[in-house]
């Protein structure tokens, strides 16, 4: 083995050692606050990410039924001409359809009282019944 | 290993190789104050692989593939701060002729300045070999390298330097 050509300051690898066998002692106490998290700490993340999934999830769902969904007042329409009596919902088109009532069965001739009771029940204003009747 | 297990053995460790691991570490640094803190990170480095030790290596080379890849990461970090500062490297090189505790003749001066200009592994290998007296066996296992190819790089270091000496006719 060969002599290396330096030294080193007097008495430092004593020390050395010394310095040294304080590093365990160091880096438990380094070690140490993050060993005291508590169990609810750690879990505590968790519920924040499925609580912003949640709101995600309703603020959505919400948002769409505002934006996509056909207003009530249509559905209320549809279902006062469903049930109006003046003709079977067989065909829209019925009405204008002179075959369709020919036979006793099928029959009827459709008065001004009639007219006027299915545009009452479809909710148009009274005003413009008088004015389109009796223009 | 528990808690005072692993204590007891870092206590040994320090105790039987703190002294070699500091000269292999300022062979490869040629500084006394970055060896100083070079070594304390290194330890600290050991402290935390300590419990991950299972045993399957020699525990001496263990720790000195520890110690010696700390000291490339290191050297590796030097020259890139060099290039940013635009230091010249040599200058690290030339520092041993101001180095307070350098306490060798002329030829040995020129001899460290030929080992400075070695890359960093091939200086590692030099050192161990040339100043430790260390087995090629024990070096390929700590730079996890083939004997031959070790044999090679002391080869090469060992003409690079003779040829530096010879420069400055001085015979080694």
């Amino acid at each position: 083995m060969n002599k290396r050509p330096y030294t080193t300051p007097d008495g430092y690898f004593d020390f050395l050692q010394m310095r040294l066998s304080q590093i365990p002692e160091q880096q438990q106490v380094q070690e140490t606050p993050q060993a005291r998290v508590s169990r609810w700490a750690k879990i505590t993340p968790y519920f924040a990410l499925v609580a912003c999934f949640a709101f995600a999830i309703v603020a959505g769902r919400f948002i769409l039924d505002k934006t996509v969904a056909q207003p009530e007042e249509d559905y209320v329409t549809l279902e006062q001409l469903y049930s109006a009596d003046l003709l079977p919902y067989t065909s829209q088109y019925a009405l204008f359809d002179e075959d369709y009532y020919q036979g006793d069965d099928y029959s009827y001739e459709i008065t001004e009282e009639d007219i006027i009771n299915y545009l009452i029940n479809t909710n148009v204003p009274l005003n413009y019944i008088g004015q389109t009747l009796y223009e | 290993m528990n808690q005072q297990e692993t204590t007891d053995l870092f206590n040994q460790i320090v105790k039987d190789y703190s002294e070699r691991l500091y000269w292999h570490v300022r062979d490869m640094v040629g500084s006394h104050d970055d060896a100083n803190d070079l070594l304390q990170e290194i330890f600290i480095k050991i402290w935390s692989a300590l419990p991950s030790f299972r045993g399957d290596a020699q525990l001496f080379t263990w720790v000195w593939r520890i110690a010696t890849n700390e000291t490339l990461n290191f050297l590796r970090k030097q020259k890139v701060r060099s290039a940013l500062s635009f230091e010249k490297i040599s200058n690290a090189q030339e520092r041993v002729a101001d180095d307070p505790y350098f306490n060798g003749g002329e030829a040995e001066k020129l001899l460290v300045k030929a080992l400075n200009k070695l890359p960093a592994k091939q200086r590692a290998v030099f050192s161990m070999r040339y100043y430790d007296d260390m087995k090629y066996e024990d070096i390929a296992q700590i730079m996890n390298s083939s004997v031959g190819s070790l044999k090679a790089s002391y080869h090469i270091a060992y003409q690079k330097i003779k040829a530096e000496l010879k420069n400055n006719s001085i015979d080694f």
